[in-house]
C-alpha cells in the first residue's frame, strides 16, 4: 500500500504570516483576534475577528495579478507557495500530471461577491466587473495555485464549510495513495470577514462578542465561553508519495496514516454525536491505530455551547477511559475559526506539535465546565513526546472531516 | 475582417502622436482613440507607447477575458452598454475604436450583428 507523507507546509494566518511564526504564537498562547480592520464595524454586535494583521497584496503580487484575485485566493497562494520553498520539491515536466491541488473554501471570493453587490443594490451600478465570476467561484484558489505550479493532475475544489479544508485533505491523501497522483498541494482558503458575512453569522447568535477584550473573546471549553470568532487566511500542505520523496531526499515532516469523513444526516446546524464519532473511527481504522495510541486531538473546539460539549461527548464515545488521558486543544482559540481553511491551519499546528513534541494549548481557559470535563491543555504549552494525533472538522451542515496524522519514524 | 476595417473613420489609419493635435480631423474622434489606448495601457499596465491604434489584441497580449474587462472599462468610462455584437468583433484597438465610435454616435451595427451571428467568415471564435 502506497504510503503518504506531508514535506512541505504553508500558513498565512492571524498568528503568524509563516509556520514558524505562526506555531510560536501558539505555543506562546497568543491570539490573532482583534478589532476588525478591513471595513468600519462599529453598527456590528460583533465588532471582532482574527484577521491577517498588516496585509499588503502588494507585498505578494504585481498589481495586474491582483486584478484577478480574491482575498482568499491571495491567501492559498501564500500559503502555497511557502508549502512549496520548504519542500524543495522541483516537479520535472513530465511528472505534471501526477501533480494535483485541492483547496477547501468555505466562502470563496466572498469580498468580490460582497463589492460588487454593494456597487449593484446600494450605489445603483448596472453591471458587475467581469472578474468577477472567476475571482468569486470556489475553485479560484486551486485553480490559481495549478497554474502558478504547472499542476495538471486531479484537482478540485471542497466546500463543506467548516470542514473544507479537512476534506480537502483527505481526498488529496486519498489520490496519493490509490495511485491518482504522486505529490498533491492540499489545504484551505478562506477571507469571510466582510460586512454582509458578519452580519449573516452575527443573526446565527454563535459568535463571541468581546469587543472589549478581543484577544481573550475565544474561549473554547472554558465554563465561561461565549461563542466562535471569525477568521481569515489559509494554509496549504504538501502531500507526497513516501517513496517519491525519499528518491529526492526530502525532509518528511509527518505522514497522514487515516482520513474519515461521515455525514450527520440530522440537523443544518447543530452537530450530533454520531457522525463526528464515526468518522474519528473510520480514520483510526484507516490508520490501523487504536484509540489508546492516539496522543493528541486537536479538537473542531469552536467555542460554542453546543460544539464544545458534544465535542467531549463523541471523545469520550470513542476514546472511553483514554479520554481522560489524551491531550486536547483547540487552537482556534488563538487563530479563531478560519473557516473553510481552518481543518488546514489546524492540520499544520498538529503537524509541527507531532515533530516538537510540543502541544500547543487551548488559550483563554478561565475554569472547567461540569459538561467538558477533559483534558484541554489549557493555556499553556506542553511538552510531551507525541506519536499519534487526529484533527477534528465538523462543519454546520454536518459533514464531517477527521485526519490521521503520525509522526514519521 | 479586411471588409470591415474598410469601413473605419480614415483617422484611425494613423498613429496616436500625431493626432492628438488634432490636425485636419475631428476633436472628438481623436479623443475616443486616445480615450481607448488610454484605457487599453491602464487595465494592461502597459507602458506609455506600447498601444497604438493599429496594435491588435493579440500583439498586445490581450486574451478573451482582458477584451472583456476592456469592454467593461470602456461602458464605465463613457457610461454606455456595448453590444455584443460589438463586443464579439472587437480584435485590435482600431475595432476597439470603431464599435465604441458607432455605439457614441448611433451608427448601424448590422454588419457587425450579422457577423456575431456567423453569416460571414470572419465571425468571432471567443469562447
Amino acid at each position: 500500500m502506497r504510503r503518504v507523507v506531508i514535506t512541505g507546509m504553508g500558513v498565512i494566518a492571524s498568528t503568524g504570516k509563516d509556520v514558524e511564526s505562526f506555531f510560536s504564537a501558539l505555543l506562546s498562547g497568543r491570539s490573532g483576534i482583534a478589532r476588525i480592520s478591513q471595513f468600519d464595524p462599529s453598527a456590528l454586535t460583533v465588532q471582532i475577528a482574527a484577521e491577517i494583521p498588516a496585509y499588503t497584496p502588494t507585498d505578494y503580487f504585481p498589481a495586474k495579478r491582483l486584478e484577478m484575485l480574491d482575498r482568499f485566493s491571495q491567501f492559498a497562494l501564500i500559503a502555497a507557495r511557502e508549502a512549496m520553498q520548504s519542500s524543495g520539491l522541483e516537479v520535472r515536466e513530465e511528472e505534471r500530471t501526477h501533480f494535483g491541488v485541492v483547496v477547501g473554501s468555505g466562502m470563496g471570493g466572498a469580498q468580490t461577491l460582497d463589492q460588487g453587490y454593494l456597487n449593484l443594490y446600494a450605489k445603483q451600478a448596472t453591471r458587475l466587473h467581469p472578474f468577477t465570476i472567476p475571482k468569486v467561484m470556489h475553485n479560484a484558489g486551486a485553480s490559481q495555485i495549478c497554474m502558478e505550479y504547472s499542476a495538471q493532475g486531479p484537482s478540485l475544489a471542497t466546500s463543506t464549510a467548516c470542514s473544507s479544508a479537512g476534506h480537502a485533505i483527505g481526498q488529496a491523501f486519498h489520490l496519493i495513495k490509490f495511485g491518482m497522483a504522486d505529490m498533491m498541494l492540499a489545504g484551505g482558503a478562506d477571507a469571510p470577514i466582510t460586512y454582509g458575512m458578519l452580519r449573516s453569522w452575527e443573526s446565527v447568535r454563535v459568535l463571541a462578542t468581546g469587543n472589549g477584550d478581543p484577544r481573550r473573546a475565544c474561549r473554547p471549553f472554558s465554563a465561561d465561553r461565549e461563542g466562535m470568532v471569525m477568521g481569515e487566511g489559509s494554509a496549504i500542505l504538501l502531500l507526497e508519495e513516501l517513496e517519491h520523496a525519499r528518491r529526492r531526499g526530502a525532509t518528511i515532516y509527518a505522514e497522514v496514516s487515516g482520513y474519515g469523513l461521515t455525514a450527520d444526516a440530522s440537523h443544518i446546524t447543530q452537530p450530533s454525536v454520531d457522525g463526528p464519532v464515526r468518522a474519528i473511527r473510520m480514520a483510526l481504522n484507516e490508520g490501523g491505530v487504536n484509540p489508546e495510541e492516539v496522543d493528541y486531538i486537536n479538537a473542531h473546539g469552536t467555542g460554542t455551547k453546543l460544539n464544545d460539549v458534544t465535542e467531549t461527548q463523541v471523545i469520550k464515545e470513542v476514546f472511553h477511559e483514554h479520554a481522560r488521558r489524551v491531550a486536547i486543544s483547540s487552537t482556534k482559540s488563538m487563530h479563531g475559526h478560519v473557516m473553510g481553511a481552518t481543518g488546514a491551519v489546524e492540520l499544520v499546528a498538529t503537524v509541527k506539535a507531532l515533530q516538537r513534541g510540543v502541544i500547543p494549548p487551548t488559550a483563554n481557559y478561565t475554569g472547567a465546565d461540569p459538561e467538558c470535563d477533559l483534558d484541554y491543555v489549557p493555556n499553556q504549552a506542553r511538552e510531551k513526546p507525541l506519536r499519534v494525533a487526529v484533527s477534528n472538522s465538523f462543519a454546520f451542515g454536518g459533514l464531517n472531516a477527521v485526519l490521521l496524522a503520525r509522526r514519521f519514524e | 475582417m479586411r471588409g470591415r476595417v474598410a469601413t473605419l473613420p480614415g483617422h484611425l489609419g494613423v498613429s496616436a502622436p500625431h493626432t492628438k493635435r488634432g490636425v485636419k480631423r475631428s476633436v472628438t474622434d481623436n479623443n475616443i482613440g486616445e480615450k481607448v489606448i488610454a484605457i487599453i495601457m491602464r487595465e494592461q499596465h502597459l507602458e506609455p507607447g506600447v498601444v497604438k491604434l493599429d496594435s491588435s489584441f493579440a500583439e498586445l497580449g490581450i486574451d478573451s477575458l482582458d477584451a472583456v474587462n476592456i469592454l467593461f472599462a470602456m461602458e464605465e468610462e463613457f457610461k454606455i452598454d456595448i453590444p455584443d455584437a460589438i463586443a464579439q468583433n472587437m480584435k485590435s484597438v482600431s475595432q476597439a475604436v470603431d464599435g465604441l465610435t458607432r455605439v457614441l454616435e448611433g451608427k448601424d451595427i448590422s454588419d457587425l450583428v450579422a457577423m456575431a451571428k456567423g453569416e460571414s467568415p470572419a465571425a468571432s471564435s471567443a469562447s
